[in-house]
């Protein structure tokens, strides 16, 4: 099976989104499955279905409203164009942070699932020996979850790559700059005889989908498996 | 010392606290499950803060709420040795023990080598927790905690998850933690065995307050110590010194305050002073010379308490010098014997009954 050039683009744009989003998204899921798991404050449900929204929305809704937020008329858009003269819509950037977002709920799950699954006591062990938050944070906390967050950014990159109604809506299908696997799909489909492509390109996303969730599973049952024993 | 005196309500439990123990030795916090032992702890170590009250350790003040102080546990240095002694997972044997070492600022006391020697944890050092068996685990646990130079050491039943032969060797190493390495300990249990063995101290509690609290030895050898007095393995501490060597078929001679006793074993060295428990149930009273008996310590006291427990049996104090004895008879034993208080009696004891060390048979029996 050969790929032609721009089929192999369409396979690296959706690796550079993917790896783009989760640059971004995963020091946020991190962030937010730890308040999420951790912390109790007035307004915390409303948070966790803030974060959960996307799960739920369409993804046409995502990216219209990153579009009235990030597009160049909305608030933050204007504000980055003018004083960083930074442009997201139709970038791969802007595409990453329409895939990113997607992602988020799933990722923001996983971690915090893993963060709960982790003895408090174990945190007020290392208290107790002199180890200050952020110290905890670093030397208990996160080592712990790292298999829930391996398996969050695994996760993630995979839904990253296959994303669809975000990206179009937001960054636009854009060869080479935010046309990933799942645009060039629908393009070839829409186009007589790309059948073939679209047939190719399917392939490649479905393995690229089935090595990331075994990776996950992998991952999650090694979490598990060190949690669970103290 | 060791100054604490708070007060927290937790849901519908409320506990009120208030005792001192000596900056040495160790201090034991009896009580049933839910009298608020743990709860205690977690006071001193600051996991959780009072309502209102003090702890302080020698010049140090833990927390005082009326003064607005309240140091994080973090810079309290208490070692908190928890039940599952909570190891960290991801770390190894040796990591987890110089896990407090690494963050403590000064260094004093025993030397990472003593511990591990004294703890046997040398062949241990390249484990992963989870390889590691219950005793082995307890055993890192106190390590790590000893090595983060602790100024007061907090012990939550760490003898509870363990069978009778893995209890003995803790018990032992603590024992020798005491005596090499001067740390006091508070530590909290339910078992009596526990106490009798280590604590020289003793704080009992139920109900989330402090219903005595004192030298060990006078709360034990007592008819109206609440909690204990009613325990049917009730009995007396006796601090004795060991006159003489191990005989062959005659145990050994030793001093209990001008009068002589007679053991079967110990661990102990001549001139030493050593702890005997004597369950009360074990000690027979007699208001004439006892002749013929095969009973080898025969004791002169006076009688100074009788307390009828209401179960059928009574409790009666016999004062031995400044020593204290009790015996359990019979309300029909009493009334025909004439025992009353200032009565001259004797007491015997069968040799195999003084169990030295302290409560070394209980704890193998529990």
């Amino acid at each position: 099976m050969t790929l032609s050039d721009p089929e192999w683009l369409a396979v690296l744009t959706s690796l550079s989104v993917a790896a783009r989003a989760l640059l971004f998204t995963l020091p946020v899921a991190i962030a937010l499955g730890w308040i999420l798991a951790r912390k109790k404050f007035l307004g915390r449900s409303l948070l966790d279905a803030l974060v959960h929204s996307p799960l739920v929305l369409p993804p046409v809704v995502v990216g219209y409203v990153l579009l009235l937020i990030f597009g160049v008329q909305g608030p933050v858009g204007r504000w980055l164009d003018t004083t960083f003269d930074v442009r997201l819509v139709f970038t791969t950037n802007g595409a990453a942070l329409a895939a990113g977002i997607v992602a988020l709920p799933i990722m923001i799950r996983t971690i915090r699932l893993s963060l709960e699954a982790i003895d408090p006591r174990l945190e007020l062990a290392a208290r107790c020996l002199g180890a200050s938050a952020i110290d905890r944070f670093f030397s208990i906390t996160l080592p712990l979850a790292l298999p829930g967050i391996s398996a969050a950014a695994v996760l993630g990159f995979a839904i990253c790559l296959g994303e669809f109604g975000a990206v179009i809506t937001f960054a636009a299908n854009v060869p080479g700059e935010t046309q990933t696997l799942a645009l060039a799909i629908y393009g070839a489909l829409q186009t007589p005889g790309g059948e073939m492509i679209a047939m190719k390109l399917a392939l490649i996303s479905m393995t690229i989908a089935l090595f990331a969730l075994l990776a996950a599973e992998w991952l999650g049952r090694r979490s598990r498996r060190w949690t669970r024993r103290s | 010392m060791i100054y604490v005196d708070v007060s927290v309500t937790r849901g519908d439990f409320f506990l009120d606290v208030k005792f001192e123990a000596s900056a040495t030795g160790c201090t034991a916090i009896f009580g049933a499950s839910g009298s608020g032992k743990s709860t205690v702890l977690d006071l001193i170590n600051g996991s959780l803060r009072p309502d209102r009250g003090r702890i302080t350790l020698g010049d140090r003040v833990l927390i005082d709420t009326e003064r607005g102080i309240n140091l994080p546990p973090e810079q309290r240095a208490i070692g908190w040795v928890p039940q599952d002694g909570l190891l960290f997972p991801h770390l190894k044997v040796s990591a987890n023990l110089d896990f407090g070492a690494r963050r403590s600022k000064h260094r004093h006391g025993p030397s990472r080598e003593q511990i591990i020697e004294t703890l046997g944890l040398g062949s241990l050092l390249d484990r992963w927790p989870r390889q590691l068996s219950g005793g082995e685990r307890q055993r890192v646990a106190l390590g790590r905690a000893l090595l983060a130079n602790p100024s007061l050491l907090l012990l939550d039943e760490p003898l509870a998850a363990l069978d009778a032969p893995r209890k003995n060797e803790i018990v032992g190493l603590l024992d020798q933690i005491k005596q090499r390495f001067f740390i006091p300990s508070i530590h909290v249990t339910h078992s009596l065995a526990e106490v009798l063995r280590l604590a020289d101290q003793l704080v009992l509690l139920d109900g989330g307050a402090v219903i005595a609290s004192g030298n060990i030895q006078d709360l034990l050898g007592r008819t109206d110590t609440p909690l204990l007095s009613m325990r049917n393995d009730i009995g007396s501490l006796l601090s004795l010194r060991r006159l003489s060597d191990q005989a062959e078929d005659a145990g050994f001679e030793a001093d209990l305050d001008g009068q002589r006793v007679y053991l079967p074993s110990s661990a102990t060295s001549i001139g030493e002073h050593f702890r005997a428990y004597v369950p009360a149930n074990e000690v027979i009273i007699a208001t004439q010379t006892p002749m013929g008996l095969s009973v080898r310590n025969i004791l002169r006291g006076a009688i100074g308490r009788i307390r009828d427990r209401g179960d059928g049996t009574v409790l009666v104090e016999i004062e031995l010098g400044p020593q204290r004895l009790l015996s359990a008879v019979t309300p029909a034993a009493v009334r025909s014997l004439g025992l009353v208080v200032g009565l001259e009696v004797f007491a015997l004891i069968k040799s195999v009954s003084l169990d030295a060390p302290a409560g070394f048979r209980l704890l193998e029996a529990s």
